[in-house]
């Protein structure tokens, strides 16, 4: 089991679900970081691999700009982009009834407005992917 | 789903079922069913998702861009999209690919059945079997088999990201092949993830057979396709219960498609016979013969029937063909060579027919192409385009046969029954009448 990871979801070819992408493409960590197109058995096999994971994936009606969360102490209420229904709170809610959570499992969430078939980040998820960016970093620094 | 989304009122004799959202289906659709006294007066399986226009966009792209386009339609079968627009476009400029490239693609094409069969049987089809509202609420009493369904598909994700260059929208094949073929070594070190795959496998299908499954029996035209060497999956001509044995290119002599104002997905009828069945069922009922001895040597021992006619059992039928996928890959891989990757040929004034059997069924595309290699005309027909009569027809037998039936039971059999078909209503919005008008 490998210690820790950051993983980025998105699909680079839906507008802002392209930001968790971004974020994994800015980094400059010292840390495993992984582009994830969200597959729920790949996001399981994730929790299983690891005791620490960070993902950051865009969705939609946050109500701010991003946010990060504590995926194992607060439910998980936002609508995230999913394939077929099955995304990350669906692969969350499933690791845990079959108890393959990792320990750690922090989430940063950013707020999209477009998610239509399209290239590029609107300009306020670009400002959000920066300061995402800038937060992982010094956590990283914190945690390392 | 709120009591808001799902009504069912009895009133005077009349007795509607209206559930507004379909769950655990892909797209959007909605299902509306009026009895009055002993009748059914409508079953409607409505589709209201937006038209997607790809067979607009298609217009003017270049022949080859075909298979990554038409692969977008749908994120959970896009081998199907792209086998079906490659065998069309291969057909117009007169390919024929050598084995080393029919095996490569059969690969793949096990990898989309094992990857989207796993999904739909465990995440979407067998919770209702249960009771349950999805696969999180079942797999509390269900931990061992949802994780070994979990792992089954990954095995399906790790052939279609080694033949097709990632596990989601794959970019790897082309008209003509490949891109880059694998290695053996490559496709050979998938052999061991699939044996455990293949045991996964046999054991959700013996776990399915033992479901309590509705009671009801339809006397189907099945149509699939049919090829004499092997269980139909990438190419082959088209078979029918009637005896119907055709080449693709004469599909549209005997199948036709319809607009019905309540569905953004046109409706396919078979000229002279009316709905007609396709998917899993189909292929079992027609090909199941050709299934491999482990697969046979399984159906023997749960006892399961030659001929399927109960829809509900479609998650048997769906698990089985989930193992046959496991042990075909293991069998070709041994066959797998690296060869040239793929064959070329120049454009010509053409039309193109091809089909394949996508996991819920068969996938026709036919093109029209000219001389500079572009595209002039695009005609897509997807599985659940052509599953929505035999869908409606379901419901219908079924609600006739269960007028008694306690409503919220109703209510989910008739669910239940939309999702025996796997539906994928994304894919099959495609009603699209283009005028353009110049002045």
């Amino acid at each position: 089991m490998s210690n820790i990871a950051i993983v980025g979801i998105g699909n680079p070819y839906r507008g802002d679900d392209g930001a968790g992408w971004e974020v994994i493409d800015r980094l400059k960590v010292d840390i495993p970081c992984i582009k994830s197109r969200g597959d729920i058995s790949e996001l399981i096999d994730l929790f299983a691999q690891h005791e620490s994971l960070i993902f950051i994936d865009a969705c939609p009606d946050l109500g701010v700009d991003w946010k990060r969360v504590d995926a194992l102490s607060v439910p998980i209420n936002q609508r995230l982009t999913s394939t077929h229904g099955f995304g990350l709170s669906e692969a969350i809610a499933m690791a845990k009834q079959l108890q393959q959570l990792p320990l750690c499992l922090i989430l940063y969430l950013i707020n999209g407005t477009n998610f239509a078939m399209s290239q590029g980040l609107t300009h306020a998820v670009k400002e959000s992917v920066q300061q995402v960016v800038e937060e992982i970093e010094r956590e990283c620094m914190n945690k390392v | 789903m709120s009591s808001e989304e799902k009504k069912l009122n009895v009133k005077a004799g009349v007795r509607t079922i209206n559930v507004d959202y379909l769950a655990r289906v892909e797209g959007e659709g909605a299902m509306y069913i009026k009895t009055k006294d002993d009748r059914v007066e409508d079953v409607h399986l409505k589709i209201f998702e937006p038209p997607r226009f790809f067979e607009a966009f298609l217009q003017g792209r270049e022949l080859g861009e075909a298979p990554d386009i038409t692969a977008r339609i749908c994120g959970i079968c896009p081998i199907a999209y792209q086998t079906s627009s490659i065998n069309a476009m291969e057909y117009a400029l007169g390919i024929s690919v050598p084995d080393n490239i029919q095996i490569a693609r059969r690969l793949i094409y096990c990898g989309e059945w094992i990857e989207s069969h796993t999904l739909h049987v465990f995440m979407l089809h067998a919770p209702d079997f249960f009771g349950c509202a999805d696969v999180i609420e079942m797999a509390k009493n269900h931990k061992d088999i949802v994780g070994k369904a979990l792992r089954l598909k990954k095995a399906g994700n790790q052939i279609i990201r080694v033949m097709g260059g990632r596990s989601v929208h794959p970019i790897n094949m082309r008209v003509g092949g490949f891109y880059q073929l694998p290695t053996k070594e490559e496709v050979k070190a998938l052999i061991e993830p699939l044996k455990q795959a293949r045991e996964d496998a046999l054991e959700a299908v013996k776990w399915v057979s033992t479901f309590d499954f509705p009671d009801l029996n339809r006397s189907y035209e099945c149509v699939s396709l049919s090829h004499p060497d092997e269980y139909p999956m990438a190419r082959g001509g088209v078979a029918a219960t009637s005896g119907l044995r055709i080449n693709v290119d004469q599909y549209d002599e005997h199948f036709e498609e319809e607009h019905v104002e309540r569905s953004t997905a046109l409706h396919s009828i078979m000229k002279g016979k009316g709905a007609y069945l396709t998917g899993p069922i189909a292929r079992y009922n027609l090909c199941g013969k050709q299934l491999s001895p482990l697969v046979q040597e399984v159906i023997k021992e749960i006892g399961f029937e030659k001929v399927c006619s109960n829809p509900f059992r479609s998650i048997v039928v769906r698990a089985l063909e989930t193992l046959y996928a496991c042990d075909e890959a293991i069998r070709i891989m041994d066959l797998y060579e690296e060869g040239p990757s793929y064959v070329q040929a120049e454009p010509k004034n053409a039309v193109g027919y091809g089909a394949s059997e996508a996991p819920r069924g068969l996938l026709y595309h036919r093109y029209r192409v000219n001389e500079r290699g572009l595209i002039e005309e695009a005609r897509i027909i997807p599985p659940t385009a052509q599953s929505q009569k035999c869908i409606e027809e379901d419901l219908r037998d079924f609600v006739v046969q269960n007028m008694k039936m306690p409503d919220d039971q109703l209510v989910w059999h008739c669910e239940q029954a939309i999702r025996n078909y796997d539906p994928c209503i994304s894919c099959s919005v495609h009603f699209l009448k283009l005028h353009r008008i110049n002045e």
